[in-house]
């Protein structure tokens, strides 16, 4: 089975607040974006590991600013959803808003 | 000013685990919201969960040596635990009637019954030293590893285990669930400094 398929959920979560946050999207305020849209606070160790396996697959670029004091020296890293990610996301809306389609329990309410 | 500063022990054990240098944003992340106002308990969340994603990602991406790690080590403990059996088979006697030694202060008490536990933690040792003998690159990963699986092997299986049920539904077994606890403090201590060992002697050998 392709593994690459589907987006995981999470994955899907984060190309989405790549997404919103254009070009500040790093570490930090995709972690942000993520606890005010799903009040959840993921770690940042983990939505580090769901950006290297989306660059991996192609899905995200990223590049490094200039180091920061206020950041111990180090460098901001800045993601940017590539063309095959934005294909992706798409690919899965379609996906989901076909399943979501025609389920009676589902109509008629928002929760 | 903000005078605020990531404790040296995070900042060690993030260098240690290869976090620091693998992911240098995610270190810069962790002390620019530091920094921003979150507390000492969200740095320690956040500096474990680097520790633990950097430690999966690298038995991940190295699956069947994970494997080999585990089953080399684990060889190595069997060996060395039967040979000091063999060599210790006319000396038992006098290791637990010593670690028995009776004490006032409990906390002796439990320091002499460590002495009980010493040959098995020599050959945990010998098993952390084979896993970062065998598996240098990755021992970082590999010996906690290690670590953690002969403690749930303690828990699963053998004498501890069935010390443990027992207390659950019998009172009088948490004496003995007592007695045994020294094992599991010894046990990841052993294969740590069995690794460690081997990775203080290699930087030297390095120098």
């Amino acid at each position: 089975m392709d593994q690459d398929a589907y987006l995981r959920d999470f994955e899907l979560i984060v190309l989405l607040a790549v997404l919103r946050l254009g070009d500040d999207a790093y570490g930090v305020s995709i972690a942000r974006e993520l606890k005010a849209q799903t009040r959840r606070e993921p770690s940042l160790a983990k939505v580090y590991a769901t950006l290297d396996r989306l660059q991996e697959k192609g899905y995200v670029s990223s590049r490094l600013a200039d180091p920061t004091p206020e950041r111990g020296g180090r460098a901001k890293r800045y993601f940017n959803v590539t063309a095959p990610g934005l294909k992706k996301v798409r690919e899965t809306q379609r996906i989901l808003v076909k399943l979501w389609r025609d389920v009676p329990k589902l109509e008629g309410g928002t929760a | 000013m903000n005078t605020r500063r990531v404790p040296a022990a995070a900042a060690w054990l993030l260098k240690v685990f290869r976090v620091t240098a693998n992911n240098p944003a995610l270190i810069g992340d962790i002390h620019e919201e530091f920094l921003n106002g979150h507390s000492s308990i969200w740095l320690w969340k956040q500096v474990l969960a680097a520790i633990v994603f950097s430690i999966g990602k690298e038995l991940y991406r190295h699956k069947l040596l994970t494997i080999r790690a585990i089953l080399t080590g684990q060889v190595a403990v069997m060996l060395c635990s039967s040979a000091l059996n063999v060599a210790l088979r006319d000396h038992w006697l006098l290791i637990a009637v010593l670690s028995q030694f009776p004490s006032s202060l409990w906390i002796l008490n439990y320091v002499f019954r460590i002495l009980y536990f010493v040959p098995a933690a020599i050959a945990f040792m010998a098993g952390g030293w084979i896993v970062s003998r065998f598996h240098a690159e990755h021992r970082r990963a590999l010996v906690p590893l290690f670590a953690i699986v002969q403690i749930i092997l303690l828990l699963s299986v053998g004498e501890l285990h069935r010390v443990i049920v027992d207390s659950i539904t019998q009172p009088r077994f948490r004496w003995y669930l007592w007695n045994q606890s020294p094992l599991l403090i010894l046990c990841p201590l052993a294969v740590l400094a069995g690794g460690y060992l081997r990775r203080r002697r290699a930087g030297r050998r390095a120098e």
